[in-house]
């Protein structure tokens, strides 16, 4: 698997423990191209997205939280580009992990995971996933604006050993959905 | 956000949760590390697969009977139905396997316990159709549409038969409300008219256009294409073991969408995603 193949879309990467992810488009890294020829034809990436999971002090175990930022959509619905800010010049946004850090959410569609309620029957925490998935898993979880709860925007849940399901819905793109899951199943270091 | 697109399916999404709420996949964060415990209890579900046959049986019938009321549903009703009924094939696995909760349910394994919640439904349900109701008031806004749905679908069956068949339909919820959603629609009675008031639902929702993959893929789902369920495999086999590959499919025909690998000798995760398939 190579970034040059055809059907390259972008990637996923994290910090060291996991914790925070970054989702690019196939563009080039900033620090691989020089500033002096950025107008030929192959374009820097795009920022397609940052997952922060809170790291959860040593010894309390609880729900994941995941908070999930896209950049905000224009009038027709298309991604507004968001340049990798890596490379500092004064024209260049912040990267949308900085942004959400600083809790500066300006042209962001932020999104949370939904907290799963305590049950005290089964002694677990759940959510309804209407059928969707049936099997437990930390990694299971359901994305939604924290201000319309009851609407999910991406829920992805364990259905078998090696079998899982992912469901979402606008405004959210396949691409960047898998990624979102992508870090999901990524192992944290100083999570759970 | 678009409120329309999103207010639509959480209709449908709230709709069914109110029916199935009870039915709620456990998000246990306890005991899953994933990939070592679950093992144990994918082995327990095969060895129980006889004892969950009567339950596939009464999913079927449950189908069936939907098919048998035309007129409540147009054409393009029943065709979602065959569909659901496909789902309901491909599903039988999973589904047989969460109902057999009811065999396991004193099983006292911490990674039943999903099933446990399950088996526990069935005792409830006797009290479903008072539950919807407290549980639309509770939900505000939504409750008129919901109410009128429920009460709608329950006086044409047999309400004991449904509700014992409930938690093994839930599999299907989510094609079912949308299915529900356009029949009130398509009623044109007064009292469906209203409902359509309060949803902004798109009535129909069109199959993703997959002729532009790499558009497809990086653009917003659009809102008319409702929700979009997927499915992802993962492949540990062989070489893969330590760099598991994941690929995901559209549900609705098994249409291989994206693949991705974690890059080895990377000191941070790294995953590329790819349209072409590996392997």
């Amino acid at each position: 698997m190579k970034k040059t193949g055809r059907g390259y879309l972008g990637k996923l990467r994290s910090n060291f423990v996991g914790t925070e992810f970054q989702i690019f488009d196939n563009g080039l890294n900033p620090k691989d191209t020089d500033p002096e020829e950025t107008s030929d034809g192959k374009s820097v990436r795009l920022e397609m997205g940052s997952i922060i999971y809170a790291a959860n002090v040593l010894g309390s175990r609880g729900p994941r939280k995941m908070q999930v930022a896209l950049p905000g959509l224009d009038e027709n619905d298309h991604i507004i580009p968001w340049k990798d800010g890596s490379e500092s010049n004064a024209n260049s946004n912040d990267d949308i992990l900085t942004r959400m850090k600083e809790r500066n959410l300006k042209d962001l569609n932020y999104l949370i995971n939904k907290p799963p309620r305590w049950n005290e029957q089964v002694g677990a925490y759940v959510l309804n996933f209407n059928g969707r998935v049936t099997m437990a898993s930390v990694k299971n979880f359901q994305l939604v604006d924290p201000d319309e709860q009851n609407a999910v925007v991406l829920q992805f849940g364990r259905v078998g050993k090696d079998d899982f399901t992912m469901d979402l819905q606008y405004p959210i793109s396949p691409f960047q959905a898998f990624a979102v899951t992508l870090s999901s199943f990524d192992s944290k270091i100083a999570c759970d | 956000m678009c409120v329309s697109g999103i207010d639509s399916s959480s209709h449908e999404w709230g709709n069914s949760a109110s029916k199935n709420r009870n039915r709620e996949s456990n998000n246990r964060h306890r005991d899953d590390d994933d990939d070592d415990d679950d093992d144990d209890y994918y082995d327990n579900r095969r060895d129980n697969n006889n004892k969950s046959k009567v339950v596939t049986k009464s999913v079927r019938s449950t189908s069936e009977r939907d098919r048998d009321r035309p007129r409540e549903r147009g054409q393009q009703q029943s065709q979602r139905d065959e569909q659901m009924n496909n789902r309901d094939l491909r599903e039988k696995d999973s589904r047989s396997n969460a109902s057999k909760g009811r065999a396991s349910y004193i099983d006292d394994d911490d990674d039943l316990d999903t099933e446990r919640d399950y088996g526990r439904d069935n005792g409830r349900t006797s009290n479903n159709k008072n539950d919807n109701k407290k549980w639309n008031g509770a939900t505000g806004g939504r409750d008129t549409y919901r109410s009128n749905k429920e009460e709608n679908k329950e006086d044409k069956l047999p309400s004991g038969g449904n509700n014992n068949n409930r938690p093994t339909t839930a599999s299907t919820t989510i094609s079912n409300s949308l299915t529900r959603s356009s029949t009130t629609n398509n009623i044109g009675t007064g009292a469906a008219l209203s409902p359509s008031n309060i949803s902004p639902a798109p009535v129909v929702t069109v199959p993703p256009n997959l002729t532009d993959m790499r558009n497809f893929l990086k653009s917003p789902l659009p809102k008319n294409c409702g929700v979009l369920q997927c499915y992802i495999r993962r492949n540990k086999s062989g070489t893969n073991k330590l760099y598991p590959v994941y690929s995901l499919y559209l549900k609705d025909g098994d249409v291989f969408l994206m693949t991705s690998k974690k890059k080895p000798q990377n000191k941070t995760s790294n995953y590329l995603i790819t349209m072409d398939k590996m392997i």
